[in-house]
């Protein structure tokens, strides 16, 4: 059920990638959602599931990309690993993924997604420009990632944010409904 | 119970980095296939959202002319607001068609002219039906690709090891693949224009027979051409693209007033908000101001196109041909709707 979850949510991610993403950009600085999707992603799966994941949300990207195929996939994979063992912690168990993601801290939350989201677009950018050998000024490789990671991350708090204050409404009023 | 592998595996870097190598290599056919099926995939999905967003819009709407009805203080400003808004419309309307009437000015000059350099003919003929009709198919445009902010970057399918050098010239191949000399290369299907002028998705494809290279027009204005085509989706490409090119015709003013057609060239998007004018001969007058437009005897429009006005024509000393720029008249213009022109066969030609 968590993986038709994440399947749905990322179709979704795909379609407001597509369609929304100028619509809600600022000056060049468009969300990003099928990364913010992996970053939901690296907090509710582990191991092998991580990498899976990382490799269909990249492998998406690069599709409705202009480029080759490839580049984004690996990018994705690469710091996903590296963010997945360095900030998330290592797992306990798998019926643990879905309480992690729901007492992580929108601190942690937003700082992964930064970092997360920062790193892939720097890599996948830094991927590029190496291989057709052009020069990168830093507004290209520095600026514009850490502008897009930062707009992302802060969606994702609002949502993440909506997202609790809905629950914390729908058990409270279970709980006055059982007493 | 103990959950799976609790680092991630390298061996999942290799198979990732396995699988990039895969689609980096892979030929435009493959690519071309994965990522028509992708934007086939996103269509439902947008029209699903397009209709949520229609239907809420229309909610807000009826609850805003709801609250309007009471109110009476804001009517003097609303009623100037919708004066100067019909009086660019009507401005807007006059300048279509002032351009019309240019047109239609410059093709009876040009039947005129021809008439009597070559006279009438003494046989009487009658019209037959022409075996392909065009049609006009509206599109809804959907969504737009990504791309990057890189200027000047191409990858091509050949190296060092095939003679390939640094500086060696590149020229533009046509649609179809071709392998030809070492200083001939093909474009890996990585397009690279400016970020904000991107690669509309729109919702029609094989499904309604369109094929690439169908041209695109918003209105009057020629937008672009299909590049790529799904089975119900497809891509555009527009006039500003750096692969974008089109058989294109100076319309100008002459000293008695008159519209006449100039010279013929070609069109050439450059990736940024200007397209270029090229191979038009030094010795043809060339003004800023003059209109461009498609070829009036092309296949492929039928009727002339308008693409946009010269707003540079320099000739320096020597050079063969004029340096012209051309604002495009969709400048950047983000469209929800355009139209593409195809072609049908005319049942009554088998009749």
């Amino acid at each position: 059920m968590k993986h038709l979850g994440i399947a749905i949510l990322s179709y979704l991610a795909l379609v407001l990638q597509t369609g929304w993403g100028e619509r809600l950009a600022i000056q060049e600085m468009a969300p990003e959602f099928l990364l913010l999707m992996l970053v939901f992603v690296i907090f509710c799966t582990d191991g092998w599931q991580t990498i899976i994941w990382a490799m269909v949300l990249g492998g998406l990207r690069d599709a409705i990309s202009v480029g080759p195929l490839g580049i984004d996939l690996f990018s994705c994979v690469f710091v996903t690993s590296i963010v997945g063992r360095l900030l998330v912690g290592r797992s306990v168990g798998e019926q643990n993924q879905l309480s992690k993601w729901n007492t992580v801290p929108l601190s942690q939350f937003v700082f992964t997604a930064f970092l997360s989201i920062g790193g892939i677009l720097l890599f996948s950018t830094a991927l590029r420009v190496l291989l057709s050998e052009e020069t990168a000024d830093a507004k290209l490789l520095l600026f514009l990632p850490a502008a897009k990671a930062a707009y992302s991350a802060s969606l994702g708090f609002v949502v993440l944010f909506f997202q609790r204050f809905v629950c914390q409404i729908i058990f409270r009023k279970n709980k006055r409904q059982s007493l | 119970m103990m959950g799976t592998a609790k680092k991630p595996p390298l061996l999942g870097l290799l198979l990732a980095a396995i699988f990039a190598a895969g689609g980096f290599m892979a030929p435009e056919a493959v690519t071309a296939i994965i990522r028509n099926n992708v934007r086939d995939s996103i269509l439902p999905g947008q029209q699903l959202i397009a209709a949520t967003v229609e239907r809420t819009d229309g909610f807000v709407q009826r609850i805003r002319s709801s609250d309007d009805a009471t109110e009476e203080s804001t009517d003097g400003e609303s009623q100037s607001d919708d004066s100067s808004a019909n009086n660019s419309q009507t401005e807007q309307q006059h300048r279509l068609q002032l351009r019309r009437l240019q047109l239609i000015n410059a093709e009876l000059l040009q039947r005129l002219q021809r008439k009597e350099q070559v006279g009438a003919s003494p046989y009487r003929g009658d019209v037959t039906a022409p075996l392909f009709l065009d049609e006009l198919l509206h599109v809804t445009v959907f969504g737009e690709e990504l791309s990057f902010q890189q200027h000047g970057a191409a990858f091509v399918d050949q190296g060092r090891f095939s003679g390939v050098k640094k500086s060696d010239l590149v020229l533009q191949s046509s649609f179809r693949k071709k392998t030809s000399q070492t200083s001939d290369a093909e474009t890996d299907g990585t397009e690279t224009d400016d970020a904000k002028f991107k690669k509309p998705l729109i919702d029609h494809g094989t499904d309604f027979r369109l094929e690439t290279g169908y041209p695109v027009f918003f209105g009057r204005a020629v937008f672009g051409r299909i590049s790529q085509v799904g089975r119900w989706t497809s891509r555009v490409q527009r006039v500003t693209d750096r692969e974008y090119r089109g058989h294109a015709q100076i319309v100008r003013k002459d000293s008695d007033k008159t519209f006449r057609f100039g010279a013929k060239g070609v069109l050439e998007g450059t990736g940024k908000s200007l397209c270029r004018l090229t191979l038009i001969r030094p010795d043809v007058p060339v003004d800023v101001g003059d209109d461009v437009y498609t070829t009036s005897d092309s296949a492929t429009f039928p009727f002339p196109m308008y693409y946009g006005k010269i707003v540079r024509a320099e000739l320096p000393p020597g050079a063969t041909h004029w340096e012209i720029d051309v604002a495009p008249a969709i400048g950047s213009l983000q469209p929800k709707t355009l139209d593409v022109l195809r072609k049908r066969l005319n049942q009554k030609r088998f009749q």
